[in-house]
């Protein structure tokens, strides 16, 4: 379960989006389908419109999670913002995943406001996956993994 | 060990200017150029040259070199062939309706935006999901009303090649004029106007290795057809393009188009044998559509990426320099209008990217872009939920919602 290696970026990715997506976009550390049991994923967005957005988390007993993965079809800013949320979802409470908003999300990266719309699709993925893990009691869920 | 540099696949957006051409404008650029419309003996040394080039873009294309009027590039070709050939015709109660195709250059469908500004009516055919449009489907449109119909040699974007000699025939028969753009087409599609009934046909030099700014437009003598000019001042190029003919550049075309016609059967083989290998290694990737046909030019390939998102793809061809469908600089990029045409999906069409050859193409260089292309798209595809959807077998119709019949290469 580890993250992307780095491909060489075209520099206008950085110019387009800022440095902060670029370095996100280049090597981002939570891409990818988990490893392992006890994930579960909500997806959002659609094909047609250019952006869908899957957030995998894993719960605690507590009612914590402690890990957050995510797959997402999307330009630079959606990988980008994706992989900016699972490092600020691992170790929060679920109850604090509602203060993780697209603004959030935009304001942290410095998301220029052309390529903001998909961030909105980044939070809604993250709503889905938090509220199947609340439905459960943030700890048993199993949508497999790399496995499924 | 040194950067090899980017590895430059946009031959179909400009190709380098020859060494042979740029030596036969240097003396036009760096002494007296002279004006080929003055009478002195400067300006007569100056008409020689431009009477020289005059002849050999006429002979690429089995004219007479009184068929040939400069033009600043395809665009302006291609604006003064449509709209002064529809204005002339309508002028004379010909008719108000022009025929083209939906897949055609920015240059041929705004111009024919701009008559429909002034009331005429055109009729855009829409092309097969391989890029090809059918004579009789062109045919299909035509009315008692059409006056002209525009059609492209070798589309620049898919490389498609139309059956102009089909096209040409119910074009005539139905006694509209027929303007091709051939702009993609010299040295690489044979274009011979003494036995196919182009009545107009727009050039571009740097296109084929000659310089940029200059361009030329076949305007055919018997039968003669008519223009009206779009610019209005001396007389030169018979007044359907008055101002001073720019020496060095079209003594840069003449010499361009010389080189090509020269070089088309090796150029040709050599092209050939390049697609092969980047159809082949673009294959290996695996999953990629075919935005096109396999008869196509040999310079042309476009290609798209299911599972991949455009804008992303485009951050990662660092070191290749190749048409994307998804410009990374652009804040909102509109998708081809040759794509959606052809029935593409927007993200489809997004995530395409078109590689066109040249001369100075080497197989390292294809091998170069094939890796740096696999490399991107694998990196997108090991993190993709709509790549995850295609591996389990969903077809990309139902994932992409479309229809299209979409071919895999």
């Amino acid at each position: 379960m580890t993250g992307c290696g780095a491909i060489p970026l075209d520099p206008a990715v950085a110019l387009t989006y800022g440095g902060a997506v670029a370095a996100r976009f280049a090597a981002p550390a939570h891409a990818g389908r988990p490893d392992g049991t006890g994930w579960l994923s909500g997806e959002a967005g659609r094909v047609p419109a250019g952006v869908t957005v899957r957030i995998w988390l894993r719960g605690d007993t507590a009612g914590g999670v402690t890990a957050a993965r995510f797959e997402a079809f999307g330009d630079p800013a959606v990988i980008a913002a994706a992989d900016w949320l699972c490092d600020e979802i691992a170790g929060r409470p679920l109850t604090e995943l509602g203060g993780l908003t697209a603004r959030r999300i935009s304001e942290a990266l410095a998301i220029p406001a052309a390529h903001m719309d998909g961030t909105l699709v980044v939070e809604d993925a993250l709503a889905a996956a938090a509220e199947r893990l609340a439905a459960i009691g943030g700890r048993s869920g199993d949508d497999g993994g790399c496995g499924k | 060990m040194t950067d090899p540099g980017p590895v430059y696949l946009d031959y179909a957006a400009t190709t380098p200017l020859d060494p042979a051409v740029l030596a036969a404008m240097r003396p036009w650029l760096e002494g007296l150029a002279g004006n080929p419309a003055s009478a002195h003996a400067v300006g007569r040394h100056a008409a020689a040259a431009v009477a020289q080039a005059r002849a050999r873009v006429a002979g690429a294309l089995g004219a007479s070199a009184d068929e040939i009027v400069w033009t600043s590039g395809a665009t302006e070709a291609d604006n003064l062939a449509i709209k002064g050939a529809a204005r002339h015709q309508h002028a004379r109660g010909r008719g108000d309706h022009l025929v083209t195709l939906a897949t055609e250059h920015r240059a041929v469908l705004a111009s024919c935006e701009a008559l429909e500004r002034e009331g005429f009516t055109v009729t855009r055919v829409p092309p097969e999901s391989d890029g090809g449009v059918s004579a009789g489907a062109l045919a299909a449109a035509l009315t008692a009303r059409t006056v002209l119909v525009s059609v492209s040699a070798v589309n620049n974007e898919t490389g498609v090649i139309p059956d102009l000699a089909a096209i040409a025939e119910r074009v005539k028969g139905h006694g509209a004029l027929l303007h091709v753009d051939a702009a993609q087409a010299l040295g690489r599609v044979s274009l011979d106007v003494s036995g196919l009934p182009a009545d107009l046909v727009s050039l571009s030099a740097h296109k084929c290795y000659g310089p940029q700014g200059v361009g030329a437009l076949y305007v055919r003598r018997r039968p003669r057809v008519r223009l009206m000019p779009l610019l209005h001042g001396g007389g030169q190029e018979g007044g359907l393009r008055p101002g001073t003919v720019p020496v060095a550049q079209v003594v840069g075309m003449g010499a361009a188009v010389a080189r090509c016609v020269r070089n088309a059967a090796r150029d040709g083989r050599h092209l050939e044998a390049l697609r092969g290998r980047l159809l082949a290694g673009l294959a290996e990737i695996g999953g990629v559509i075919l935005n096109g046909r396999r008869d196509g030019s040999p310079h042309i390939v476009n290609v798209s990426f299911p599972g991949v998102h455009g804008a992303a793809l485009a951050g990662l061809l660092d070191g290749l320099a190749v048409s994307a469908g998804s410009a990374c600089a652009a804040a909102v990029p509109a998708p081809s209008h040759v794509l959606r045409a052809m029935g593409r999906p927007d993200a489809l069409a997004h995530a395409s990217l078109r590689l066109s050859l040249g001369g100075p193409t080497t197989a390292g260089e294809v091998d170069r872009a094939v890796a740096v292309i696999g490399a991107a798209v694998g990196h997108l595809r090991g993190f993709s939920p709509v790549w995850q959807r295609l591996a389990a077998g969903e077809t990309i119709q139902s994932v992409y919602g479309t229809r299209t019949p979409l071919v895999s290469i």
